[in-house]
């Protein structure tokens, strides 16, 4: 198991390598820079060779980007080209991570309920709601929230961010819709995907066996059935993490939250190429660290799990 | 047969109604998905040439935000305009976008799961890790980033879109070549002299093509959400161009005063997206029965 996590960690030190450099090639290779959105159009040539100097643009693409490597290896992600502000103090971010704790904490037992009453109207009604939650764009239920809570009943701010910082029960009443909207996503997929783990798991034979043993059905889903139907679970949660920024970028621009979506929309607007390459790159580490532990964790599981190449790719 | 890959944004198979006892059930769940999305294709590519639609951009300060009626049978825009027509135009380009960018996404993607999966060794190793890396790569960000420095028109958005669907099919089509690498018929054909190129056309594409085929209806309905979500962040299609997600937009400001600005954009988004999902997954199992 110890050689197996070693050629996985190598992997993924591989592909995040990758993800780096066609991150730095397409954002240099793309028309229009960053002189011409800090300057504006009326720009005189000596002023923009100068700052071109000054942020290093006059360099060698390759020779930049290994610049770069080297100082992103030491924990360094550099500083934004357009305000000069650490990279890494500005990206940090906790309505994904929120989203998909309430995404989990909703869907585990609503898994569960469907699971028992599998085939009947309970699981139809659940299966019916979730395809609707699937299908729709994250911005839909946000507008239908924003419409509910914060235009009729006015229980909650429509728009806006209050920081953790000033107020805990503002930052509290802020974030109840943003986080609800995005989880609601997750919440489906997650659910339908353990509801369907968990109707097939009780179906096998370790499952009649272990009522057979004259254990109680409550033990059997708990100890047997639950444990082994939460592989596909983790390794959809390590896939999610993706599809899960996407939504934050559309929540944050519906609830007028100023995040990581918002600062990845005006960077990219900008040019400011060290900045997108921060949050392209803390992105794909969150991506390959979630399936790493996702890879451990299912070897950890599941002892029938022997790597040697059978699954590999 | 392999399951789908699980890969970001497109469903896992087994998320919706699974349930392969019930036959019977699929085969009424493919009618009416199918139905319904022939109905939405064929209104929304034939109908502005025998129905009375006015230009979907057409301004008419006499009708703004009017609800409902019989010269509007959806009512009107903030500009006056019809907004049959805008749901019509905007979703023809909503599934001309989806179903070209599946298509490109799924030929790349198959090229490299294809070579991947009969050659094996070093040159699997190295495209499986080129897929890994399209993968850990947020989606959304290249479309985004293609869109703002590209452009946004409709061959603009396919390319941007088709970036999701890449890693999605170089997984699926390695697992099925994979799959079928070994099966007497490819052996025999191997043993006989084909090359590689003549393994993959003449006998991996065409038996893999129907499952292919079907993931496809799955991957459109990603699709089509992808779309209107970067139609909200106002880098889709440039207005004046319909879109589904550009109306539901503009409406947003007027859900109390004119709900139909965007219920009805909303209900044709659910109604295609449901249905193309219900669609790829009554295919599916009926498939595996």
């Amino acid at each position: 198991m110890g050689s197996l996590i070693l050629r996985r960690v190598g992997q993924a030190v591989v592909v995040l390598l990758g993800v780096s450099f066609l991150t730095f090639l397409l954002l240099n290779l793309l028309p229009g820079n960053v002189i011409n959105s800090i300057l504006g159009p009326g720009a005189t040539p000596a002023a923009v060779a100068r700052l071109r100097v000054e942020l290093g643009l006059n360099q060698n693409l390759f020779l930049r980007y290994l610049h770069w490597l080297g100082s992103a290896a030491h924990g360094n992600l550099g500083t934004s080209l357009a305000t000069g502000q650490s990279v890494a103090g500005i990206i940090v971010q906790r309505l994904p991570v929120t989203a998909e704790i309430v995404a989990l904490a909703g869907s585990i037992p609503l898994a569960f309920v469907a699971a028992r009453r599998a085939g009947q109207r309970v699981d139809r009604l659940i299966a019916g709601g979730s395809l609707v939650f699937i299908s729709v764009p994250a911005f839909v239920p946000g507008i239908l929230l924003i419409l509910i809570f914060g235009a009729d009943l006015k229980v909650l701010p429509a728009t806006g961010w209050v920081n953790l910082s000033q107020s805990l029960g503002g930052n509290l009443r802020t974030a109840i819709m943003p986080v609800v909207t995005l989880a609601l996503g997750g919440f489906a997929v997650h659910g339908r995907l353990l509801r369907a783990e968990l109707v097939a798991q009780s179906e096998q034979e370790y499952a009649t066996a272990a009522l057979a043993r004259g254990l109680r059905w409550p033990d059997v889903m708990r100890w047997h059935v639950a444990r082994n139907s939460m592989i596909p679970l983790i390794t959809n949660l390590a896939l999610h993490f993706g599809a899960l920024i996407g939504g934050t970028v559309i929540v944050e621009q519906l609830f007028g939250i100023p995040g990581v979506g918002q600062l990845l929309i005006n960077s990219i607007d900008a040019r400011d190429t060290t900045v997108v390459e921060g949050i392209v790159l803390l992105t794909a580490v969150a991506f390959m660290v979630g399936n790493l532990l996702a890879d451990i964790l299912h070897t950890a599981i599941d002892p029938r799990v022997r790597y040697a190449g059978a699954t590999a790719g | 047969m392999p399951a789908p890959p699980r890969v970001e944004g497109l469903l896992p198979a087994e998320v919706l109604l699974d349930e392969p006892e019930a036959g019977r059930r699929w085969d009424r769940t493919l009618v009416v998905s199918g139905g319904v999305l022939g109905l939405i294709v064929f209104f929304c590519f034939l109908g502005p040439l025998f129905l009375p639609v006015p230009d979907p951009s057409a301004i008419n300060l006499n009708a703004i935000r009017a609800a409902p009626s019989l010269g509007h049978l959806f009512g009107t825009g903030s500009d006056g305009e019809d907004l049959l027509s805008q749901i019509l135009y905007g979703g023809r380009d909503s599934l001309e976008i989806a179903i070209l960018s599946v298509m490109i996404g799924a030929t790349v993607g198959c090229l490299f799961g294809f070579v991947s999966g009969i050659k094996g060794g070093i040159i699997d190793t190295v495209l499986m890790r080129c897929v890994d890396v399209l993968l850990a790569f947020p989606a959304l960000i290249l479309a985004l980033a293609v869109v703002t420095y590209v452009g946004r028109s409709s061959w603009d958005l396919t390319i941007a879109l088709s970036f999701f669907s890449v890693p999605a099919y170089g997984r699926y089509s390695r697992a099925l070549a994979v799959g079928l690498r070994n099966r007497e018929f490819v052996v025999n054909a191997r043993l006989a002299g084909a090359r590689s190129g003549h393994l993959i056309w003449r006998h991996i594409l065409p038996n893999a093509m129907p499952t292919l085929l079907t993931f496809g209806f799955l991957a459109m309905g990603f699709q089509i959400v992808a779309l209107a979500g970067l139609s909200f962040l106002g880098l889709g299609l440039a207005p004046p161009t319909p879109s589904w997600g550009g109306m539901i937009t503009a409406g947003e400001a007027y859900l109390s005063t004119a709900p139909q600005m965007v219920l009805v954009p909303v209900v044709f988004l659910l109604a295609t997206v449901v249905s193309v999902n219900l669609f790829g997954d009554a295919l599916r199992q009926r498939m595996r029965a």
